[in-house]
């Protein structure tokens, strides 16, 4: 049984349930990452953080075992995810939820068929369990009143909050959200926050959350990792990380722009005076 | 009086949800004027074992029954304060099945609304490429380029081949029954005749359906889907001009091409034939082609050709550019692209012929 809140109400047991080694990735000439190492804890909300273009879903992709890294390996549960078997590889997906950045549902069913549709695969639960489970997923999301449209008719907003519900419909053991928060307006964005702590505390779901959004990830986050420039530049807990005295980590979240930033000055050498 | 009470087991997870509905369902049956379900044993849930809670409470308001919960433990209720359990049990609204005329119309409507959507883009694009240059606006030959180098050089091997098979086989048939009378010779007369006016620029077409109509439907469907024709139009870029105008072109120059490709082809592979088997020359058969054909036929079948390419053009574009449902349009899209372009290829083939016998 690899859900249920029989891995206790919010008490963080110690073991790691995801560990990244090492990872590295190159798309052609590019290095996107560079050697990441991190560990995620069971049953904590871990929040990454960098700057847009850093690598951050390419991470993401890594850990769910979408996307081999160049170097490096990642292990989930102890098993590690790019040497396992097929069927291992299959039982370890069913323990994971991923809400895509782009939302990615399908496009020929109805949201609530979109949300139904893991349940209805992966369990043998009676189909009236299934659409109560599927729309009380919804409900949490404050989609039920949109559970009959399809997806071409929904607003980005909409189809990201889709996508949360189908990723947490499986009550997976571990839910990537990739900026799950982005496009939506901040009290939105706050029940998704809700959702997601409320998750975590009841389940004990482990939430691997990507964000741009600091008072969300000051909100929700136990731990944090910040990447820059493809390597971890700090990981720690919230507080840690909140108050490091990393100048690059200060910018960043004091929504600076950062010192050396010469934009809009070095036209002046040009000027004729 | 006492009600029923059903207590749920010590776990309520998707293993067990399926038992604790079933007892729900049977005990509904019985029309009790209120059931307990009692959750205080439960000591592991997770929210599949819930959702049957509310599956049960939604059967039991559609039974007319009162259904009450007992022993909800705290980490419960933290999970039902993210829902509204009023919203969830709400009854459905019971859709009507839609009327005759309304099905029969909605069974229509798409055909009809296809049809007016070609009609307009042939309008639209016959509007572009004759007063355009009026307006200053000229075809764009780059886009155009682009095009013909996939609609027409990349079809070329495919024709080549398709052509010169054909040719043997008509070839083929036409010996079969002319052998009889000793006329072998008008072998010319059948392959040249029916190549050029009726099977090159068909064929032709037909091929360019497939490979281009297709590409065509596919491509801007997929471009309206991911909001990319939006973004051309905000930028002042007109899709017609841009997309659809060079497409059509192209397709109708490929078509044109093709099919005179086609035609000398085929009629290479009916000579082939003619002279391995019926012992025709070459030179007899290249003479007596001559005289069976006539440069207006000719004109008539290039004319032909490059209005059947226009309008596997047009029917790919007009279907792409108004898909609407996401990846199942774009499906649905294309199908039709080469379905409708054939029957379309068809019907101008009608008027074609019709128009050239009551000319001439
Ligand atoms: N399939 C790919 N092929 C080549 N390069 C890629 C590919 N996917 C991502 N990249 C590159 O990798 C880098 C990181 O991309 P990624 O999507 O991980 O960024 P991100 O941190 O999620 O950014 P954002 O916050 O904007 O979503 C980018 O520079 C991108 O150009
Ligand atoms: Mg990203």
């Amino acid at each position: 049984m690899p859900t249920g809140d029989s891995h206790s109400h919010g008490g963080h047991a110690s073991s790691d349930l995801v560990r990244a080694l090492a990872l590295t990735t190159q798309f052609g000439e590019r290095t996107i990452l560079d050697g990441v190492d991190l560990a995620i804890r069971r049953g904590e909300v871990f929040v990454v953080m960098g700057p847009s273009g850093c690598g951050k879903t390419t991470l993401l992709r890594h850990l769910c075992g979408l996307l081999p890294p160049t170097l490096g390996s990642v292990s989930v549960a102890g098993h590690d995810l790019y040497a396992a078997s097929p069927e291992l590889l299959h039982d370890l997906r069913l323990r994971t939820g991923l809400s895509f950045q782009g939302g990615a549902l399908l496009g020929s069913l109805t949201v609530l068929e979109n949300v139904a549709l893991p349940l209805r695969e992966n369990t043998d639960l009676p189909p009236a369990v299934v659409l109560e489970i599927a729309r009380m997923k919804l409900d949490m999301v404050g989609l039920l009143h949109a559970a009959e449209l399809l997806p071409s008719s929904l607003s980005g907003g909409m189809k990201k909050r889709a996508a949360i519900a189908r990723a947490i419909a499986l009550d997976p053991e571990i839910v990537y959200f990739d900026e799950p928060s982005a496009g939506l307006d901040p009290i939105t964005a706050a029940e998704i926050d809700n959702v997601i702590v409320k998750l975590n505390k009841v389940f004990g779901i482990t939430m691997v959350v990507v964000t741009h959004d600091l008072p969300s990830a000051h909100a929700i986050a136990d731990r944090i990792v910040v990447l820059l420039d493809g390597r971890v530049a700090a990981l720690g807990a919230r507080d840690r990380v909140w108050n490091d005295p990393n100048p690059r980590i200060r910018d960043f979240i004091e929504r600076r722009l950062p010192a050396e930033d010469s934009r809009g000055m070095d036209v002046i050498a040009h000027l004729e005076v | 009086m006492s009600h029923p009470t059903i207590t749920a087991a010590a776990t309520l997870d998707r293993t067990t949800v399926g038992r604790l509905v079933a007892d729900i369902d049977r005990e509904l049956r019985t029309k009790p004027a209120r059931l307990y379900v009692d959750l205080g044993a439960v000591d592991s849930f997770d929210s599949a074992g819930l959702g049957g809670v509310v599956a049960g409470m939604r059967a039991a308001r559609a039974a007319g029954v009162e259904l009450k919960l007992r022993g909800l433990s705290q980490p419960m209720l933290d999970f039902f304060s993210l829902v509204s359990v009023q919203r969830l049990v709400k009854p459905d609204e019971v859709a009507k099945r839609p009327d005759p005329v309304t099905r029969l119309g909605a069974f229509v409507e798409p055909m009809v609304d296809g049809a007016l959507t070609v009609a307009r883009t042939t309008w639209d694009v016959l509007q572009e490429l004759l007063l355009g240059p009026v307006r200053r606006r000229w075809l764009r030959l780059d886009r155009t380029a682009i095009e013909v180098d996939h609609c027409a050089a990349g079809a070329l091997p495919i024709i080549a081949l398709i052509a010169f098979l054909l040719g043997l086989i008509l070839a083929m048939q036409a010996y079969v029954q002319l052998r009889v009378w000793g006329a072998e010779i008008y072998i010319a007369d059948m392959v040249g005749v029916s190549v050029m006016a009726e099977i090159g620029p068909l064929m032709t077409a037909i091929v360019l359906a497939a490979r281009s109509g297709s590409r065509n439907a596919a491509q801007l469907g997929a471009m309206v889907v991911s909001e990319e024709i939006a973004a051309l139009e905000q930028m002042g870029i007109r899709p017609l001009g841009f997309l659809v105008a060079p497409k059509v072109v192209a397709c109708g120059f490929a078509a044109l091409s093709l099919g005179v490709v086609f035609d000398v082809v085929a009629m290479c592979g009916g000579a082939l034939f003619a002279w391995a088997v019926a012992g025709i020359e070459l030179d007899a058969f290249a003479e007596q082609l001559r005289t069976a054909l006539h440069m207006s036929d000719f004109v008539v079948a290039l004319a032909k050709a490059a209005t059947f390419g226009a309008a596997v053009g047009i029917v790919g574009c007009a279907l792409g550019l108004r898909v609407q449902d996401g990846s199942e349009g774009v499906g649905r899209a294309t199908t039709n692209a080469v379905v409708l372009g054939i029957f379309l290829i068809i019907v101008v083939d009608a008027a074609f012929v019709t128009c050239q016998r009551m000319l001439v």
